[in-house]
């Protein structure tokens, strides 16, 4: 049996009742002066990386998050027994004290968004003469004959694309950041991917975030498939190890 | 709990977030005791993520070229929408090039998240 963490909030905070865990546990808080730690047993020494158990993780933090402050933890993190984990929150208790009040009040959100690949290329092939040029001329004649032009082709879709999403990408993060504290852009996972960005907001500015994303639908229309997710605790800013002092 | 609005031209209701959109947020952000970090990988082949990186080298340029010129240019910019696309299924089309290895989170984790523990 191990104790896993899930994340930490600020003494007397509401954590909702009846909260499961990984394995179908039940939600527990320990408090350890003015932090409240919300952890669950685990069988074993170790946690896998299931699907349940990581969708549980995530589940147990946005619910929390959903009406309060939470730090929330890595998926993993386990202690053996209860006096471990307070030895480490002692260590760290100023620390996380500052951390707690850095991101009282705040989510996270984050806006993904995706080209729709059909109506982009043909953005591409209508925007750019010189890609409309060798598309037809590589259309009409036999593969063999057009190696070089379908390999000049394919950079100038790329760049065009990269340009693009440039573009697409600044406009969406200007459209977002008057209602961010803090905001960051995430690699793109796979071409079709426009842009990843995070926000760490204020909780009252979720509707703000949420509105601007549907303006943005209407501007740019069905080539982009926008995505909104949140609120969420904020895993991407509150990032970072905390020291543990070895007694 | 966190709900995903997600829409492309249509509109569609709240729906929790899925293990694609945090499963990169709890494995590699959030707070970590590196010390008491113990996972271990089984199962990890339930998820795959995309690790899709368009490298600038012939092979990607030819499928970008053949994704264009398979487009069907005849309607109008405006005609197309998310219905013809579904319907048509003329996503197919374009899908080449931007094909690529997937590699599931066990190949991105070292291998090396399980640690020992201190004692402290």
């Amino acid at each position: 049996m191990s104790l896993h963490l899930y994340g930490l909030a600020r003494t007397g905070s509401p954590i909702p009742p009846d909260l499961t865990g990984l394995g179908g546990n039940k939600i527990l808080t320990e408090t350890h002066g003015a932090i409240l730690a919300v952890v669950g047993v685990v069988r074993g020494p170790v946690v896998e990386t299931t699907r349940d158990n990581l969708l549980a993780h995530a589940r147990v933090l946005e619910a929390i998050a959903a009406s309060t402050t939470v730090l929330p933890m890595q998926f993993g993190v386990l202690f053996d027994e209860t006096e471990q984990m307070r030895k480490v929150l002692e260590t760290s208790h100023d620390r996380l004290m500052k951390l707690l009040d850095r991101f009282e009040g705040t989510v996270e959100m984050l806006v993904k968004a995706f080209y729709l690949e059909e109506l982009v290329y043909k953005d591409v092939v209508r925007d750019n003469p010189e890609i409309a040029r060798l598309r037809e001329r590589t259309r009409s004649l036999p593969e063999d004959a057009t190696y070089y032009d379908r390999i000049r082709l394919g950079e100038l879709v790329q760049s065009a694309l990269e340009e693009l999403r440039g573009r697409d990408q600044a406009a969406i993060k200007d459209a977002l950041s008057p209602h961010s504290i803090d905001i960051r852009e995430e690699q793109p996972a796979t071409a079709m991917m426009a842009a990843h960005i995070a926000l760490l907001i204020e909780r009252d500015a979720i509707t703000s975030v949420t509105e601007t994303v549907e303006g943005m639908r209407e501007r740019f229309g069905p080539r982009m498939k926008l995505k909104v997710v949140g609120p969420l605790p904020p895993y991407t800013f509150a990032a970072g190890s905390l020291p543990v002092k070895a007694a | 709990m966190a709900m995903v609005a997600s829409s492309g031209g249509m509109r569609t209701g709240p729906a929790p977030s899925g293990l694609a959109d945090v499963v990169q947020l709890i494995l590699d952000k959030g707070l970590v005791i590196d010390a008491f970090v113990r996972v271990s990988v089984i199962g990890i082949e339930l998820i795959t993520i995309d690790a899709r990186i368009v490298v600038a080298s012939v092979d990607t340029y030819l499928r970008f070229a053949e994704a264009v010129n398979r487009l069907d240019l005849t309607e109008a910019r405006s005609g197309a929408t998310i219905q013809d696309l579904q319907k048509g299924g003329a996503k197919e089309k374009a899908k080449g090039a931007i094909e690529g290895a997937k590699d599931t989170i066990g190949d991105k984790l070292p291998g090396n998240r399980e640690k020992e523990e201190q004692k402290a």
